[in-house]
């Protein structure tokens, strides 16, 4: 067996490579790259830029592929959804940040929305995924930040700026793009909308957590947790202290979970 | 090949029990078998001088067969069931414990001799309940067999309205406390003996056993009109017997107004048989009280929401015992749903539901 | 004079009183539904490029199936569902002037139409390619099942075609209205179901409806539903009820001799075929599996699958489950072992006894969720958890099919109460979402796996 894993997470917007040492306990290197239409070169990109990074060669390492391509590779030696890669993610960096165990995580990707509810062991007791349609989702971002012609690293600040309350009702993507439409045409301040569409996507999370059932502590991680306003947001929502990943970047978590097998 | 399956093993079983008894109860002494035979317990005499009221009756030009206190038989009791002391050509057993609880209150019995065959009955009443009424009485199976007839003439069945059925459990209880109330005055000197000696042993006076049994056992008895009191208790017995004569329509319709029964059913519910229905299994079909020949919605309500609210307990095995249920087990061979009714004693499973 | 003399009958005799007013109100119900007074005009045109997809989309399940080592038997049920064997019989038939009757849901009683000499056949269909052409008609908002069942009979497809009747049951929102659009196009009777399903009121109604129900076919067949031909009937369909009960508990063995697709493939041949065919094939499919039962192993995990309706060819999130591992042991879908469970158990052999029965199995044990509680839903669900030792729930949502959705919250309430695992999954009868679906179900078996 050997004790080089490289964690790749093939996810709907980026492609994110973490090169860990088992046995060390270590990450060696990282690296990411947008996915693109071709997701099995991306990731063989970024699986490169990664070795190159950690100077390592491919022969020495085993490689576990998740995220939504986790089957387009063909160099994987093992392929893991996800959900479980988060998991062992999180419970990984909890441990070595010495926190409180966590019990339910929040992971807010591109597609996908996945709230999970460990047990005491960090085993999955359940998880819940939005279902097809895209509320609550980075995706929801993304679409009314091009709407708005704001860069989606933008938005969190931009929101913070705002001063007025505003709601969006729809949590359909499409359907709240026409009323941030409707609501730019009222003369509304764009710092207003934004911050109304980060509260629909808090709204949207804060349900799929009454699902599972919200259980401290609670780890905020994903694309998703480099947004701060979200997190803000989130704390304010749920009355409590909700944790982000300090020793590594949120959006490395599932690709650090998928080396850890 | 397989093995031909019987459809429904416990009604099967139960028609052989009753036609046994039936035979056994209403024939036996045909076979040389006598109540005094099988006797557990003595005879209570009745008092000597009573039997002057004998002689009495005979100068009045009444035969003798006349219900009344003119008719100092010893009387016992031994299975709780109805069967008739005027089977007395064939009959094995005699008595109904209705009878004897008459008798005893006319005769103003010492407790001494009554209490053992009263253990007797709760000793045998305790453990069965109604099981009686289903598996053993004569009367019942008269009854099913009447409704046999119908089935096989295909007339559809009747069933009950709650409201009727309600009635009906009314005029059980109307009808023990008046028999236990007249064998009371039949008792008290005070009361004039033209009125005791008509309501003596009012049970079996409008009892439709009267009409039936003897003419069963070959000693029809004669049904007098006359004087007034008896004139009303033979009008009674006659309705009572087309009453009971209504279950070619309606599943076991005396069974319904029975007051020996009501005696019987006040150990159905509490008693060593239990019937419990796994409620998670039940799928509501239906079929339970569709089946049950006398409409016990316990069956079946036993799952429905407004109990559920009610109790507000989550306990899964329900016991469905009622008041009026004889025990045939029919729910419990026709349920479809595997193990979804059971059949306890002494909380030890005997059988249950199984699907055919 | 003479009326009353009759009448006093009446009042003695009970039999003669129930019977008098039952006909009163048989008379009542025979009247068309739907007045017809302002006719649709739908244009869907037949393409031959749906059959074409269709064809393509039934192979693709096949070819998936055939993976497995499988039981000889099925490959009759595969035949009978992916040919035209049935449809020329049932046209051969129609030829012989017996009645071909379409019916929706699981609430028409086939005992009534066995008992006429007419072939029942159900209608709920699951291709999605026909849902397009009945978009013309029907909002895009609308469950797929019905959009996909209109579609198929706008295109004129299979047994739609030969139907010379079709009766839906008033269930949901979607098939009481799709009763009145499908009427332009065939007759259709519709069922007037309760929404409650107790016994008091809504029983009577019911079963005074089916009642009317006897009355209307014998008049459409032009055949008497004698209580001979009733009885015989009921005990065809009995056997029936018997043979896929014991295969529905075959399924109990670990590991499963027959896995969740085939199980739902053969039910679902039940809809169309021969009835006699049908006995006699599971029959030998039973006893050929009985001879097969692998001994106990470690096996895969092993499901429950409720919810909305799966019907062939819709096996798209059953593939993705059994393709990653898991199998289904037991169902809770109205187009799976609901629809042949129960028995038909008359209390005795006259009319008034069979005609309840038959009343009584359609409408009290219904796990529907177009009723008003639930309930009885979840304690079947924890009951075949218990039953069959399943490892986890699979609850398969329709998109837009809001009953089974707003049960949801109580069902994963209670099974997280018993710590039994759940998943949703939310689809309707598209493709697109395959893969979403997989990262779901592929996480779920994980955490089973982990438990």
């Amino acid at each position: 067996m050997k004790d080089l894993v490289a964690g790749i997470d093939i996810g709907s917007v980026a492609t994110k490579v973490v090169v860990f040492h088992q046995e060390k306990g270590e990450v060696l290197s990282q690296a990411v790259s947008s996915t693109g239409v071709n997701p099995k070169l991306t990731a063989q990109e970024v699986l490169n830029k990664a070795l190159a990074l950690g100077s390592l060669s491919k022969e020495d390492i085993r490689i576990v592929s998740t995220g939504y391509g986790r089957r387009c590779i063909d160099f994987g030696d093992k392929v893991v959804t996800e959900i479980t890669s988060c998991a062992k993610g999180v419970t990984w960096i909890v441990k070595k940040g010495g926190l409180s165990p966590v019990r339910t995580i929040i992971d807010l990707g591109g597609q996908d929305t996945k709230i999970i509810s460990l047990d005491e062991d960090g085993g999955i007791r359940d998880f819940v995924m939005n279902d097809k349609c895209a509320a609550g989702t980075g995706k929801f971002l993304e679409v009314i930040g091009s709407r708005l012609g704001i860069a989606v690293e933008d938005l969190a600040e931009l929101a913070e700026r705002s001063t007025q309350k505003i709601t969006i009702n729809s949590t359909c993507a499409v359907f709240a793009e026409t009323e941030v439409i409707s609501l730019i045409a009222q003369n509304k301040r764009i710092e207003d909308i934004v911050a109304g569409i980060h509260s629909s996507i808090v709204e949207r999370i804060v349900n799929m957590i009454r699902v599972v059932g919200e259980r401290d502590s609670i780890f905020f991680c994903g694309g998703g947790a480099k947004n701060s306003s979200i997190h803000k947001l989130l704390e304010k929502r749920l009355n409590r202290r909700i944790y982000l990943s300090e020793s590594i970047d949120p959006q490395f978590v599932v690709a650090l979970g998928a080396a850890l097998n | 090949m397989e093995k031909a399956k019987v459809k429904r093993p416990i009604t099967l079983l139960r028609h052989i029990s009753q036609i046994t008894f039936f035979i056994f109860i209403v024939f036996g002494a045909l076979f040389g078998l006598k109540k005094q035979h099988l006797s557990l317990l003595p005879f209570i005499e009745a008092p000597k001088e009573y039997g002057e009221y004998k002689s009495q009756l005979r100068q009045e030009g009444r035969n003798i067969a006349i219900v009344g206190p003119g008719y100092p038989q010893a009387f016992d009791t031994f299975l709780p069931i109805k069967s008739c002391r005027f089977l007395r050509q064939t009959g094995t057993f005699r008595a109904c414990f209705m009878h004897f609880l008459s008798e005893c209150i006319g005769w103003a019995t010492p407790l001494r001799l009554v209490l053992p065959h009263v253990l007797l009955f709760v000793i045998l009443a305790v453990p069965f309940g109604r099981l009686w009424c289903g598996w053993v009485c004569p009367l019942g199976f008269i009854q099913d067999t009447l409704n046999t007839m119908r089935k096989t003439l295909g007339l559809n069945p009747h069933s009950l309205s709650d409201r009727i059925k309600k009635s009906f459990r009314g005029i059980s209880y109307g009808l023990f406390v008046s028999i236990i109330l007249l064998s009371v005055i039949s008792a008290v000197a005070a009361f004039p003996w033209t009125l005791r000696k008509q309501v003596y042993l009012s049970i079996c006076q409008m009892c439709p056993s009267r009409f039936i049994f003897p003419y069963l056992g070959g000693w029809p008895i004669v049904h007098s009109f006359i004087p007034f009191g008896y004139g009303v208790f033979t009008t009674l017995s006659t309705i009572f017997t087309i009453f009971l004569g209504m279950s070619f329509f309606i599943k076991r319709t005396w069974c319904r107004i029975c007051p020996s029964g009501l005696l019987l059913s006040v150990f159905n519910r509490g008693g060593l048989l239990n019937k419990e229905k796994d409620i998670l299994k039940c799928t509501r079909c239906g079929i339970c009280l569709a089946v049950c020949p006398l409409q016990n919605e316990n069956v079946y309500l036993e799952k429905s929401h407004i109990k559920k609210n009610r109790m507000m307990e989550l306990k899964r095995d329900r016991n469905i015992d009622h008041k009026a249920c004889i025990h045939c087990f029919r729910c419990i061979d026709f349920c479809p749903e595997e193990g979804c009714l059971k059949v306890k004693f002494l909380h030890i499973k005997i059988f249950s539901s199984r699907p055919h | 004079m003479g009326y009353h003399l009759v009448r006093a009958l009446e009042f003695l005799c009970p039999v003669c009183r129930m019977a008098d007013s039952s006909k009163e109100k048989i008379i009542k119900g025979i009247e068309e539904e739907f007045e017809g007074r302002y006719p649709i005009r739908p244009i869907a045109e037949r393409d031959d490029k749906i059959e074409e997809d269709l064809a393509k989309g039934i192979q693709k399940n096949l070819e998936l199936l055939h993976r497995y080592s499988r039981p000889d038997h099925l490959s009759y049920y595969e035949e009978i569902l992916t040919t035209s064997i049935r449809v020329n019989e049932l046209k051969l038939a129609k030829e012989e002037e017996r009645k071909i009757i379409g019916i929706f849901c699981n609430f028409v009683p086939q005992e009534l139409l066995y008992a006429c000499d007419s072939i029942p056949v159900r209608l709920c269909a699951g291709t999605y390619e026909t849902i397009h052409p009945a978009e013309e008609i029907l909002p895009r908002d609308i469950c797929p099942l019905i959009k996909s069942s209109l579609g198929a009979k706008l295109l004129g497809l299979g047994y739609f075609e030969l139907c010379d009747l079709v009766i839906i049951p008033t269930t949901c929102d979607g098939k009481k209205k799709l009763g009145e659009i499908l009427n332009n196009l065939v007759p259709v009777w519709m069922l007037e179901l309760p929404q409650k399903k107790d016994i008091g009121s809504a029983e009577g109604l019911w079963f005074d409806e089916i009642k009317t129900l006897r009355e209307r076919l014998q008049q459409f067949t032009g055949n008497k539903i004698t209580g001979k031909r009733l009885r015989d009937s009921i005990e065809l369909l009995h056997k029936r009820q018997e043979v896929f009960y014991r295969l529905h508990r075959l399924r109990r063995h670990n590991p499963p001799p027959i896995n969740g697709r085939d199980f739902l493939l053969i039910t679902q041949t039940g809809f169309y075929d021969d009835i006699d065919r049908w006995i006699e094939k599971t029959e030998g499919l039973c006893d050929e599996l009985k001879h097969h039962l692998q001994p106990a192993t470690h096996s895969s995990p092993r499901l429950l699958l409720t919810g909305a309706p799966i019907i062939w060819p819709n096996y798209k999130v059953l593939n993705i489950v059994e393709e990653a591992g898991a199998t289904i042991v037991a169902d809770e879908l109205c187009s799976g072992t609901q629809f042949l469970y129960e028995p038909v158990e008359p209390d005795e052999w006259t009319d008034e006894a069979m005609l309840r029965a038959i009343a009584n199995r359609y409408l009290l044990p219904s796990t529907c969720p177009c009723f008003i509680e639930s309930s009885d839903r979840i304690d079947r669900l924890l009951s075949l958890i218990e039953e069959f030792n399943i490892d986890g729930v699979l609850y398969h949502l329709l998109r837009l099919c809001q009953l089974y959705d707003i049960e949801l919250y109580r069902i994963r309430q209670v099974l997280k109460d018993r710590n039994i695992p759940m998943i949703t999954i939310h689809t309707d009868y598209s493709q697109e979402d395959i893969e979403q679906i997989k990262t779901r179900i592929e996480a779920f078996l994980e955490m089973l796996s982990n438990r």
